[in-house]
């Protein structure tokens, strides 16, 4: 009797913190004590999972540096100091909020429920239909959030969906993305004292066994949110990584039917991200990738770039269609 | 001090009053030329530097404009110096537009006109003379409208015509209204809409039917805020066949933000727009009003055929429930 109240009690202990949980992708522990933490480097690439979290629960990412040498950075996504490039401030931001007032269960489970959708004509206090006119091409920004026959919340259902399918939530999808995101934040703060011209540079991050390369470009001036929110942003970020020789073998026989600059296409879809960092703090508060337009961070190519998924698992949960999936608009609206 | 507060307040309360005016006078001829000797040599030593300083000027101009007028004279010699480098004079003129002395117009307008200086320069200037009345030049400024092509060189213009010949200014704003977009395009319909107010409701409409995001805005939020605005007008807009779903979604923003009973039934009937900006825009609007204001209009639209149209008066009703009306 004891026993099967226990049990049952642990059951219901189990069930109420994985429901939670808002990540369902499930990052490997290690001691902080194993790692050879920025400012150290190291000229071995270290034999441990990347990304990975140390017993006093930091994330840690391995990086790669210009000269060939490896650093595990302390990329936490986490709230911090405020972020406001009006202000002059630089903290982290807030990077665990999501946006409770209108999405309750979004918020609890990130992931959104359909039926919350359904019912969602106000995002911080503005009409969706305000947001989705501000966010079109030549509106608040000249390429727009989205393209010009989606709206707000016909983009925040289609990759819904497609987060929901992949069995990850709004939260796998933005955590990668932070990582980098706060690598490239905090990297040159960390070295600053040393002047020496073999001063560290981050070329790649080590992601899931994955190299992942990047470029950071700034911009003048600052975007706009088209949310009434503090998010703003500046910079063009581009991340890439090489597709492997299996994974070219498995387009090339599954998408026989593409000629080869589509197929150029689709391998760019998936490897390659060009976008803003308003996009990561709008995943993980509104689960808003941006519609189809240049600065889009696909939930696909975040999976396939990150080694989330894996190639055969994103071109079945796309019905066999990665091509169309990519290039397919979003109209339908939750109503 | 050599004489302590105390002693000097008793030695000048037993002086007689006119040993004080006395003593107030010879102060004044000592004191007075001495403090403008000091500031004399402020200004000459602040205008120095500014013939030679290339970064880091700001702090310069922002002692000179606290100083303001007594720095003009030597400003202005800065600005006319062609044997300065471009970069200096041009920072002389800017701090000369921030102090904005009457002083400053007559060598302003020189530039202006003066068809051998750099554009840069005859642009510059015309910061430090908005404001000031300008009819005596006003063909002056508009030849200068027609000749410039830099459209941000148009519009400063078109601005200084304000206060020169209101007619010419609304001609120039027509005319940047029609050929600009953007920052230049808005500040054109709030010039016109200035110049001419019985025009405005013409102007905003034309705005919002317009495919200027930042221009229709700005009509937008001028419908809403305007005391008598022209609804017939609106209202044609929206129903007119050529209208797009934006320009009607604009004007259901307009109705359901400027919270007039009178547009209940025409927001009840945007209900069951088939354009998704519309309805959607229409049922947000109706939330503005007070429950039973809307309630037997919209529990009409309960009924309806089309379950869209029941499923949009149901959020509305159960969003007025639970709202504190």
């Amino acid at each position: 009797m004891c026993k099967t109240i226990l049990l049952s009690g642990m059951l219901f202990l189990f069930c109420v913190f994985s429901h939670h949980n808002k990540y369902k992708n499930v990052l490997p522990h290690t001691s902080a004590g194993n790692l050879k933490i920025a400012p150290q480097l190291s000229v071995e690439r270290p034999d441990y999972p990347s990304p990975v979290i140390s017993t006093n629960n930091r994330e840690y990412v391995l990086v790669k540096t210009k000269d060939e040498r490896y650093t595990w950075f302390d990329a936490t996504v986490e709230n911090g100091a405020s972020f406001n490039y009006k202000k002059g401030l630089y903290g982290k931001g807030n990077q665990l909020l999501a946006d409770e007032n209108d999405f309750p269960h979004f918020a609890k489970y990130g992931i959104h429920a359909v039926k919350e959708l359904r019912n969602t004509k106000i995002i911080t206090g503005l009409s969706v239909a305000k947001i989705t006119v501000d966010a079109r091409p030549l509106g608040a920004s000249g390429v727009g959030f989205v393209a010009p026959d989606e709206t707000i919340l016909s983009v925040i259902y289609g990759d819904n969906e497609t987060v929901n399918n992949m069995q990850l939530s709004h939260c796998d999808m933005a955590r990668p993305l932070f990582h980098f995101w706060n690598i490239m934040h905090d990297f040159d703060k960390l070295f600053n004292a040393d002047e020496s011209p073999a001063k560290p540079e981050p070329v790649a991050l080590i992601y899931n066994g994955l190299k992942i390369e990047f470029k950071v470009h700034g911009s003048r001036g600052w975007q706009e949110s088209v949310f009434n929110d503090e998010i703003l942003g500046t910079g063009h970020l581009e991340l890439w990584r090489e597709t492997t020789s299996e994974e070219k073998e498995f387009l090339k026989k599954h998408y026989a039917n593409l000629n080869q600059e589509e197929l150029n296409v689709l391998e760019q879809k998936l490897k390659y991200l060009h976008t803003g960092e308003m996009v990561f703090f709008y995943i993980n508060r509104y689960g808003f990738y941006e519609g189809h337009t240049e600065y889009r961070v696909d939930p696909v190519t975040v999976a396939f770039l990150f080694g989330l998924k894996s190639i055969e698992e994103l071109h079945r949960l796309a019905n066999g269609d990665l091509y169309a999936y990519f290039t397919t608009h979003f109209i339908e609206n939750p109503e | 001090m050599l004489i302590s507060r105390p002693i000097l307040l008793k030695i000048l309360n037993k002086m007689k009053t006119w040993l004080k005016y006395l003593l107030v006078i010879i102060l004044s001829y000592l004191v007075i030329p001495a403090f403008c000797q000091n500031r004399e040599a402020e200004i000459d030593s602040l205008v120095e530097k500014m013939r030679t300083v290339h970064k880091d000027w700001s702090s310069y101009s922002e002692a000179l404009v606290r100083i303001g007028e007594p720095a003009v004279p030597a400003l202005i010699e800065n600005a006319l110096n062609k044997d300065l480098k471009p970069w200096n004079r041009r920072i002389s003129m800017v701090t000369l537009n921030n102090i904005h002395s009457a002083l400053w117009v007559e060598p302003a307008l020189q530039i202006l006109f003066d068809e051998e200086e750099p554009e840069e320069n005859r642009n510059r200037v015309t910061a430090g003379l908005v404001g000031f009345d300008l009819s005596e030049v006003k063909q002056k400024l508009w030849a200068r409208f027609v000749e410039t092509e830099n459209q941000f060189y148009k519009s400063n213009m078109a601005n200084l015509l304000m206060t020169a010949d209101t007619a010419l200014a609304y001609r120039a704003f027509f005319e940047l209204y029609h050929t600009q977009d953007g920052h230049i395009r808005r500040n054109a319909l709030q010039k016109l809409v200035q110049l001419r107010q019985n025009e405005a409701t013409n102007w905003y409409v034309k705005a919002l039917v317009g495919t200027d995001w930042m221009t229709a805005n700005l009509a937008m939020d001028s419908l809403i805020n305007a005391a008598k605005p022209d609804d017939r007008q609106l209202m044609a807009a929206f129903y007119a066949t050529e209208t797009n779903e934006e320009v009607k979604w604009r004007i259901v923003y307009v109705f359901g933000e400027r919270k007039n009973i009178a547009y209940i039934p025409f927001l009840c009937q945007a209900l069951k727009h088939n354009s998704w900006l519309v309805r959607t825009e229409a049922a947000v609007g109706l939330l503005h009003f007070e429950k039973d204001l809307v309630i037997d209009e919209i529990n009409s639209l309960q009924t309806d055929s089309l379950p869209g149209v029941r499923e949009n008066a149901n959020w509305v009703l159960s969003r007025l429930k639970a709202s504190k009306f």
